[in-house]
């Protein structure tokens, strides 16, 4: 790792490298607060969770905005840039929803997660070559990947809402006493926010495939059978299938309670697959699709 | 100043005759008027719950002793205020006077502030952290004011202990948590659905405490009320109580189905709502999850029930044991209140004494406001040539150097009567200042 840090993120500038390190130094104390939050909540608030995430919004949100005006093109292309900027997403939409749904114990399970991106950012970006590093850009690819990004962090709170809801039901069922007891948000609140995300990754998971396939069908130089059967391209549209899914779920009220927060939680493991887990099966499709 | 407090309450007066004492809230503010007007007290406030009757009262003259648990067995001649009150009650409700002298109780000073603090802050209350109390106190100093019976004294011991019972409340852990099985429950119906508006509640069988978790919860938002019960008039009367609709106990298993909340309470030998019955409406409910109350004994629902996805089971014991937790935690919190408690006493104590001085002081600052007024108009008789601005400057110099002559004098007085020692402080300033 520290050989692929060398490789990366060492040749950033200064202020570059620095925003990066400290983001993660934000992120790991977020995620120590988060452990002490879940096991002694009385010892700790939960508004220490949104100043961690709002630190590391703040310095990795600054990193990609630096890099974007440095390398005049949006950094969301290559594996270790995605995958910050899912972070930086991720963070974004709890601040957002975890105020409005005054759930802002949705943070012990999203620090943690937005460290061990940030961590895969650094593990990415020591295997990025020069060759990965290849100019690919353009507007369509900006927008395809930039709300598949949205969807992902959407996803992925729907996916912390759900862990959520099943503690407390386990809470709820077990009747021993608890620290948490009374604490965590009730489960109907919980549910709607799982609700309220579902109906906003499907339209945004849609819309970038969409232009995805659309900038993929001008622009790739491999056969349209070839780029298809890519393993990224396969778990995305699994993902979406899951989306689809949650979105009929919660447009019609259909289906409710532990079998809603499984359905979530699924959802998590296609974004975890298509994000992070085709990366070691195979090259991130982006660079693949203009190569001779 | 006097101050002293007479009165009974739930911890050594049977209900027999706390009724024979009890006032209404209408009848409070007149009768603290009352114990001004033909008692001789300076001022009075009447603390009337359901659990106590307490008549605070401030008399001229010494405090003298505070004897702990004081009762009126030991009262001194009629003139003692603690008779006069104990009179008061008495001809007030007509009872014969041995009656309030048997069970009354009386403090005196700070003993009597300590008393209220403690009433106040719930310590003293049957329910150890109930809330009901603070505004009983509230309500009762809003009608003694409104009547004209409390003045400086009842305000400043009357606010206090409303401000002792926010500290109390807010520093330790004695308000924290449910002291009743029905209000235990309607917690755990907003930790499953959080917004009760909305939701359908089933009451099986028909019996007091059902009915006062089922009034809790249509207090908190739940619209819809079922009820069923081998015996459809009961069904009828307690459905039409909360505007709902009784149904055959025939029809439990497809009302399970429709209704979020089922609290059951049958006399039933054995359990009426079991798990195959159980199974087959949840699979209608597409997974909205269903909380059973069962405050039955024998209980109602059969236990694996609570085995079922999106079931949430609580019989009794489970709900009396989050309540003995709760009363148990409180006790634990009795210290540190009593601690607060002392605290305030002390710091009540301390201004009181500072009142007491108080006559005195604002006698010296009139006299040397005069003094002031009449050498300044004199003065600025004889020098007709100053300006407006001169005439104010000097004016000035002269507020500036009687409030800087007065400042240590009355500095150290108040640190002295705050300490303790407010007789032969007070006694000196008035012999060095003739006031």
């Amino acid at each position: 790792m520290s050989g692929g840090i060398q490789t990366v993120i060492n040749s950033f500038p200064l202020v570059e490298r620095a925003l990066f390190y400290s983001g993660g130094a934000c992120l790991l104390a977020g995620s120590i607060a988060a452990a002490v939050r879940a096991f002694a909540p009385d010892h700790l608030p939960p508004a220490v969770l949104r100043v961690a995430a709002a630190g590391g919004v703040a310095l990795h949100g600054a990193l990609v905005a630096a890099r974007w005006s440095a390398e005049g093109r949006a950094p969301l292309i290559h594996g270790f840039e995605a995958t910050l900027l899912t972070a930086v997403f991720i963070l974004a939409v709890y601040l957002l929803f975890g105020r409005r749904s005054q759930t802002l114990d949705l943070g012990i399970f999203v620090l943690p997660l937005a460290f061990c991106l940030a961590l895969a950012t650094a593990l990415l970006a020591g295997e990025v070559s020069e060759r990965d590093l290849s100019p690919v850009s353009g507007a369509a690819l900006t927008l395809h990947v930039g709300t598949a990004l949205l969807a992902y962090a959407v996803l992925a709170l729907s996916s912390a809402a759900a862990a959520l809801y099943l503690w407390q039901s386990r809470l709820l069922k077990s009747k021993a006493s608890s620290a948490w007891a009374g604490r965590l948000p009730p489960l109907g609140q919980t549910e709607r926010l799982i609700f309220a995300c579902a109906r906003a990754s499907f339209p945004l998971m849609t819309f970038s495939l969409a232009v995805g396939f659309s900038w993929a069908a001008t622009a790739a130089t491999s056969p349209l059978r070839d780029w298809l059967r890519h393993p990224k391209v396969i778990s995305a549209l699994a993902l979406w299938a899951v989306s689809l899914a949650l979105f009929g779920v919660s447009i019609r009220a259909s289906y409710h309670g532990r079998r809603l927060a499984y359905l979530a939680l699924l959802g998590f493991a296609g974004l975890l697959a298509t994000l992070l887990g085709t990366h070691f099966i195979g090259a991130p499709p982006h660079a693949d699709l203009l190569r001779p | 100043m006097n101050l002293i407090v007479v009165g009974i309450s739930h911890q050594r007066t049977p209900v027999a005759v706390r009724e024979r004492l009890a006032f209404s809230p209408a009848e409070i503010g007149p009768a603290s008027a009352r114990v001004v007007a033909g008692r001789g007290a300076a001022e009075a406030c009447l603390l009337a719950t359901c659990n106590r009757v307490e008549v605070y009262a401030a008399f001229r003259g010494d405090s003298g002793a505070t004897p702990e648990g004081e009762t009126p067995d030991a009262l001194g001649g009629e003139a003692d205020p603690a008779g006069v009150l104990c009179d008061f009650l008495a001809q007030e409700r007509g009872v014969p006077r041995s009656l309030v002298t048997g069970h009354a109780f009386i403090h005196r000073g700070d003993e009597a502030a300590r008393h209220l603090f403690r009433v106040a802050a719930a310590l003293d209350s049957l329910v150890l952290g109930e809330t009901q109390v603070l505004g009983q106190v509230r309500d009762a100093l809003a009608a003694a004011r409104e009547s004209g019976a409390a003045g400086r004294w009842m305000n400043e011991l009357f606010d206090r202990s409303l401000f002792v019972a926010r500290r109390v409340r807010t520093e330790t852990g004695l308000g924290q948590g449910r002291v009743s099985v029905s209000s235990v429950a309607v917690d755990f119906a907003h930790g499953i659905f959080g917004d009760l508006a909305g939701r359908a509640a089933l009451i099986v069988g028909a019996g007091a405490m059902g009915e006062a978790t089922l009034t809790h919860l249509v207090a908190r938002g739940v619209s819809r009320v079922v009820v069923t019960s081998r015996s459809p008039e009961a069904a009828a009367r307690l459905a039409a109580r909360f505007g709902g609709t009784a149904a055959p106990f025939e029809s439990l298993p497809s009302l399970l189905a429709g209704v979020d909340i089922v609290i059951s309470q049958t006399a039933a030998p054995h359990a009426v709502i079991r798990r195959e019955v159980v199974a087959p409406a949840l699979a209608r409910r597409r997974g909205n999850p269903v909380f059973f109350i069962d405050i039955a004994v024998p209980r109602d629902v059969e236990e694996s029930v609570g085995d079922l996805d999106d079931v949430y089971l609580y019989n009794i014991d489970d709900l009396q044991r989050v309540v003995d937790r709760t009363i148990a935690a409180r006790r634990a919190e009795l210290e540190a209140a009593g601690a607060l408690v002392d605290q305030e006493v002390a710091k009540f104590s301390a201004a009181c004494r500072v009142v007491d001085a108080d006559p005195a002081i604002r006698s010296l600052i009139s006299r040397l406001d005069e003094t002031k007024r009449a050498e300044l108009t004199r003065t600025l008789a004889r020098l007709p040539g100053l300006s407006d601005g001169q005439r104010a400057e000097v004016a000035e110099f002269a507020d500036r150097l009687a409030g800087k002559f007065l400042h240590p004098p009355l500095s150290h007085l108040k640190e002295e009567v705050r300490n303790g020692g407010a007789g032969p402080a007070l006694w000196w300033f008035r012999r060095l200042f003739g006031v």
